[in-house]
């Protein structure tokens, strides 16, 4: 069906608490990390391949709702923001080996990093970012 | 886990959930747990081509199907 409507790629968010979470915050940590493998048990099935989205880094990368955490932006900017964006690398990483290893390369040849990131015009944050 | 995805969740705390750091925090003050995310999940995700379905939803391309009334 999905590969008639000429469908070949599906894009799934993951917040950086799929991975782990520090006490201080309230999320549900690594629940999704198991339907995202599901996902590419299904993704397999029907041929198609996964654009992996990192949505959501820690102290909030745009201030949006869908950053876990809404209004404060606390990624390369404010109090904490380096080490968060620190703790953010950490979990880029996680996933970039994961989804490099033999079994899962070419379902998820695809990582999008960051989304959305909006960290104002603090200029050190800017570079940083473009760096990263 | 968005509020205009998923208003069933927020709309139990509203206007005091707003996004997933707050509703966590609601949940886990009223319930003790957070089981209501897990069962989000397990009811959202049941297989690609829903999820499919639900991205084309999102984009407008298809109508959503009539929602049940009762919980």
């Amino acid at each position: 069906m999905i590969a008639g409507a000429g469908l070949n790629f599906v894009r799934i968010p993951l917040p950086f608490w799929a991975i782990e979470k520090y006490d201080n915050e309230p999320f549900y940590a690594k629940a999704s990390w198991k339907y995202f493998l599901k996902a590419i048990q299904w993704a397999r099935k029907y041929g198609l391949r996964i654009n992996l989205d990192l949505h959501a880094l820690p102290g909030s990368q745009n201030g949006w709702n869908h950053s876990g955490k809404l209004h404060t932006i606390n990624f390369l900017s404010g109090v904490m923001g380096v080490a968060n964006a620190q703790r953010g690398l950490d979990y880029i990483r996680v996933l970039a080996e994961f989804i490099s290893q033999p079994q899962y390369k070419d379902v998820v040849p695809f990582f999008g990093i960051i989304n959305e990131p909006n960290i104002g015009s603090n200029p050190q944050g800017l570079a940083a970012l473009r760096d990263l | 886990m968005e509020p205009f995805i998923t208003p069933e969740y927020y709309e139990e705390f509203y206007p005091n959930a707003v996004d997933e750091w707050t509703l966590s925090q609601q949940l886990q003050a009223k319930y003790g747990n957070l089981d209501k995310i897990e069962n989000h999940y397990k009811t959202f995700i049941v297989s690609l081509p829903h999820y499919l379905r639900t991205l084309a939803i999102i984009s407008n391309e298809v109508q959503p199907r009539p929602r049940k009334t009762s919980h």
